[in-house]
Parts: C-alpha cells; sequence; structure tokens
C-alpha cells in the first residue's frame, strides 16, 4: 500500500488511546495531525478513561512524601502489593530556598501540593509526574483581615474537561459587629487559568476541613477536625465538595462517639473510611473499616473488617488508605509502611521507611496526558533511567503478549489477561 | 445472536466479494455483525453478491475468520480471548489492512482488537519507523519537531525500537 494508512483521524485515535504518555509524548513528532491530535481536549478524555481502566484494573496506587527537607516529593508506584513496584518518579522541585511540601489532592493522575518556605511564602503547585512537569498556580487575590486557621484546599475534576482547584478560607469577624465566623470559598480552574468566589458556602462554623484530600465520584472529600482545645462539636462528619456543581455536602460517620476516622477511600464505587478505635477489654487499637454500601446514604455504613494491634508495642499506627479490590488496609506504623490483607489477616511491610516530614500520602495512580503548563521544571537527571524502565513496564502490563515482545512485556507477561479496551 | 437469527430465518446465506473479485459464501446470521453488511441486508440488497471493493481476499480471509469464531456458540469466554491473541500473531501491515476493513464493514470489536495489537506493536518504537509504517511524511520543518522532542526529551531516551514490524 502506498497510499498514508488512514487519513480518518478516529482510527488512528483508536490505535493511540491504549499508548502510554511516554509513547504518546514521542509520537507527538510524527506529523502535525498526529501532534494535534494527542493534544486535543477529547483525545485526552478518551485517553483518561482508558489509563483509570488499566489503573483499576491492575489495582495501581501510590506512595508520595517527603523524606527530607528539600529533597522534593517522592513517589512510589505498586500494582496491588508492596512486592509490585513499578516506578518512582520523583524529585519534581528545584527550589533551593528551606521549604515543606503538603500534599492536598491527588486526581487523574495530578498531584496537587502546597510549598511553604521557611520565610513564610506559600506556593501552590500542580505535578504531572508521568509528563513529569510542574508547575506553580497564581495564588487567590482574596485576604482576608483575620483567620480562624490557615486555609484549606482541595482538588478535583469536573467530569469533563476542567480541573478545579477549590479554597477554604475561615474568618473571624467578631470584631467588627458584622456575622461573626464565616468561610470564603473561592475556586480556581486550571482551564481558565483563573480564580473566582463562590462566597460563604462552607456548611459549618464549628468544624474545620482537614489536611488531604480524596477525589472521587466528581467529588473532593475532607476529614474534619474541630477547633483546638474545644470539645464540641462532639460528632464530626466527612465533608464533600461537587466539583461540578460548586456545593458541598456532609457525610456523618457511623457511632461517631467512639472512634477517629483516619482515611477515606474509594471502594467498591461509594466511600470508605478507616477508622482508629481503643478498645475496652485489653489497651489494644480496633483498626476498623468502615463501607458507606450507597454513596451519600448514611444509612448503608457497614462495617467490614476490623484488625486489632498493641500501640504500645508497636508504635504510633496511623492508617492510610484502602485499596479497591479486596480492601486491603495501607497502614503507618512507626514510620513503616505495611499493607493489610484481611483476608489472611497478614502484614506485608513495603520496605519504605519513611521517616520524613509528615504522613505518606497513598492514591491510586494512572499516568495522564494533561499539560499542566506553562511552567516548565525538567526533572532532575539523577531519577531519569529508573522512571524510564519503570515506565515501559507499567505500558506493558495490561497489554496483550505479541510476537515482537520486549524484555519489559516477558517479565510482566503473567498478566496479559489484563487486556483493557474502551468499551 | 447467530441461534436467535437462524430459527426464525432459514439459515441464509450471504455472498461477499473481495477485490480481487474472489467471492465467499458465509451465513447472514455470522455476517451481520459487521453493521455494514446488516445495513445492505435490512435495505435488501441482499439477494446479490455484496462487494467491497475496499477489502482484498487475503484480508476478507480473515475478517471472515474472525466473524465465525465470534458467533460461534459452543466456545466460551477464554476460547474466544485465545483465539484473539492469536489472530493478532501476524505482521503489522497485515493488521492494519484488518484494521482498515474492520473501519469499513463497522465490526466494533474487530477494530478494537487491531487498534490495541496495533498499539501494542509501535508502543516503544521512534517516530520515524511509526512514520514508515503508517506511510506518513512528515510536514514538520526540522526546527519544528527539534521544539516538540525538547518539549519532552525523556520519551525520546533509551531503548527505542527499530524494526519495522
Amino acid at each position: 500500500m502506498e497510499k498514508s494508512l488512514f487519513t480518518d483521524q478516529k482510527i488512528i485515535s483508536k490505535i493511540l488511546v491504549h499508548l502510554s504518555v511516554e509513547a504518546l509524548a514521542r509520537f507527538r513528532s510524527v506529523c502535525k495531525s498526529w501532534c494535534s491530535l494527542i493534544d486535543d481536549p477529547i483525545f485526552m478524555n478518551a485517553h483518561r478513561i482508558n489509563m483509570e481502566i488499566v489503573s483499576r484494573k491492575l489495582k495501581l496506587f501510590q506512595i508520595v512524601y517527603q523524606l527530607y527537607p528539600n529533597e522534593g516529593l517522592r513517589s512510589w508506584c505498586y500494582a496491588g502489593s508492596p512486592s509490585e513496584e513499578l516506578i518512582h518518579p520523583g524529585f519534581p522541585i528545584t527550589n533551593t530556598k528551606p521549604c515543606t511540601y503538603v500534599l492536598v489532592g491527588y486526581c487523574n493522575g495530578l498531584i496537587c501540593y502546597l510549598t511553604n518556605f521557611l520565610h513564610g511564602k506559600k506556593e501552590i503547585n500542580l505535578w504531572n509526574p508521568s509528563m513529569r512537569k510542574c508547575r506553580t498556580l497564581p495564588d487567590s487575590t482574596f485576604s482576608p483581615e483575620r483567620q480562624r486557621q490557615s486555609p484549606n484546599f482541595g482538588f478535583g475534576f469536573d467530569g469533563t474537561t476542567d480541573h478545579k482547584l477549590v479554597k477554604i478560607t475561615y474568618i473571624d469577624d467578631r470584631l467588627k459587629n458584622e456575622k461573626k465566623q464565616w468561610s470564603e470559598v473561592e475556586v480556581y480552574s486550571l482551564k481558565q487559568d483563573s480564580w473566582k468566589k463562590i462566597g460563604d458556602c462552607f456548611p459549618s462554623q464549628y468544624y474545620y476541613a482537614r489536611g488531604d484530600t480524596v477525589f472521587f465520584n466528581g467529588c473532593i472529600h475532607w476529614l474534619t477536625q474541630r477547633e483546638f482545645g474545644k470539645i464540641r462539636p462532639r460528632r464530626l462528619p466527612i465533608l464533600s465538595f461537587n466539583v461540578a456543581k460548586e456545593v458541598f455536602q456532609e457525610f456523618w460517620l457511623p457511632n461517631p462517639h467512639e472512634r477517629e476516622a483516619n482515611c477515606i477511600s474509594p471502594l467498591h464505587g461509594s466511600l470508605s473510611v478507616c477508622a482508629k478505635s481503643s478498645s475496652s477489654v485489653d489497651n489494644c487499637l480496633d483498626i476498623e473499616v468502615w463501607l458507606m454500601k450507597e454513596y451519600a446514604v448514611e444509612e448503608t455504613w457497614t462495617k467490614l473488617y476490623v484488625t486489632r494491634l498493641d500501640e504500645e508495642l508497636s508504635g504510633p499506627i496511623i492508617p492510610l488508605r484502602v485499596l479497591e479490590g479486596d480492601a486491603e488496609a495501607i497502614v503507618y506504623i512507626n514510620k513503616n509502611v505495611f499493607l493489610y490483607d484481611p483476608k489472611n489477616e497478614e502484614f506485608e511491610d513495603f520496605g519504605i521507611w519513611a521517616n520524613g516530614i509528615g504522613v505518606p500520602y497513598v492514591t491510586s495512580y494512572m499516568e495522564s496526558l494533561v499539560w499542566v503548563e506553562p511552567v516548565v521544571v525538567e526533572p532532575t537527571t539523577q531519577a531519569e533511567p529508573e522512571v524510564k524502565i519503570a515506565n515501559m513496564e507499567i505500558e506493558a502490563v495490561g497489554k496483550q503478549e505479541d510476537t515482537t515482545s520486549n524484555k519489559e512485556t516477558k517479565e510482566v507477561g503473567g498478566k496479559q489477561d489484563n487486556n483493557c479496551r474502551i468499551l | 445472536m447467530a441461534e436467535a437469527a437462524s430459527s426464525t430465518i432459514e439459515k441464509n446465506n450471504l455472498t461477499l466479494k473481495s477485490s480481487y473479485g474472489d467471492e465467499f459464501v458465509l451465513e447472514e446470521s455470522i455476517a451481520i455483525q459487521s453493521v455494514t453488511i446488516k445495513n445492505m441486508v435490512e435495505d435488501g440488497c441482499s439477494s446479490s453478491v455484496i462487494p467491497l471493493s475496499k477489502v482484498d481476499t487475503g484480508t476478507l480471509i480473515k475478517v471472515i475468520e474472525y466473524m465465525k469464531m465470534h458467533s460461534s456458540t459452543s466456545s466460551n469466554e477464554e476460547e474466544i480471548q485465545n483465539f484473539d491473541k492469536e489472530f493478532v500473531r501476524i505482521s503489522i501491515k497485515t493488521i492494519l489492512n484488518i484494521l482498515e476493513a474492520a473501519n469499513f464493514l463497522d465490526i466494533r470489536s474487530l477494530l478494537d482488537l487491531c487498534a490495541e495489537a496495533v498499539a501494542n506493536r509501535i508502543k516503544n518504537k521512534t517516530p520515524e519507523v511509526v512514520r514508515k509504517i503508517f506511510n506518513i511524511t512528515s510536514d514538520f520543518t526540522p526546527e519544528e519537531e527539534a521544539e516538540i522532542r525538547n518539549e519532552t526529551p525523556w520519551a525520546f531516551e533509551g531503548d527505542l525500537d527499530h524494526s519495522l514490524d
């Protein structure tokens, strides 16, 4: 055949949608029509859906944390278990000034984090590890006179084409005789690269959102905390923010007096929490995994399993995440990360001595084509070879084997039934 | 599907004609996996030979082999999966021909199978090799191409596959 094959972009799109971000980044240089196809938002969306399917089938998840100040963030990616380590892209940050990083949230392969410089300046950054791009987002112009506590952020996707960052600022206006305590909520659109105010829509003045967020079902989810030193409110809900509709909702936890929720995870299409509760019988700690069987229906909370640990023996215990499928829990015990398998009641060590700042952040993992541009930060050179090999492994996983299989394909050949296709 | 069709209608046969003029007789219930053929049957074109001017004989044989397997009621899911895996163990040019035919005949599952197989075969290849496989002439100036490569230099490193198949 001498003619150029497939002038029909639809067919090219059907082929390219199966490729990894690395291959697509390479094939942007094939010709102009391939380049504009790969950069097209409709193609990106089809690719995102395909990457989600791959991620779910392979149970890909990542552990992100900062090892030492100024070392940047590290991300370890696993397929289903600690022994299936795939990649560790990291070090997106080339700051030389002393700073610490706080993870805000993860969505569609993008990681949102705050950089707190020791001299007081803050930056909000968006990192795409698969494209190896990082960008500092503009901050909102809103600055209140009095804040009750530092603002909270959340990061999510509107379900079509836009990623949004939400910022909640807690304000204390009791000095003026107006409304006493309130919150200003602002939303940043990645597509429009701009902020807007949506006003005082935070559901309560009695609690704050807590730390990092989990995005799924179109909503950003936070655990909540009461004001320092206060007893009330006794009950604390899970807070959600619908990214497309830009509204908050509260989900109340079951039997709240006895336990403290530690992490939220998407599970079986709904929401799960992992909670610690002290046992009255002995001095042990129960780690409970609860599932809200029907999303947003509080009556459907169901306890999935409990595992008992002795915190005095093991050191501090923090549940980090419940994984899809068999609901294994990732637990941070005395600075080490473990995978708890409820079926066999066994703990498996990840071999990560996470002796860094703060607590590791665990999310699902998928590749993303989203350009977080315009600011480009080139990755440091040392990290590259590792990432290179690993990316190819990820790519090989989930694709069917073929006659020209390279080394990587063979290594993961046992996974060939993980075929995936857009249906 | 095949059963339902054959119980209501007597086993109707269709004749498909390749671009080389070779004719193949196929049960209608099998052939209508192709939406294009199904539409022709519904429009009453089925009495005569269906000319497939865009599909050569070799490709048509493969397409018929695929449709027969996928309409067979005796094969289970695992057998079909194994069949699909073997089916694409052919040259990349042949897969591309089948892909083009599947697009023309509108056989969704075959199109998806071939598209994924092609993706799997080109994933580690260089842009130069991909151009050859798809008969594409680059319309970038050398400066433009260098600029695009510079945006993601890491995607061009490592052991890339230079083979044409």
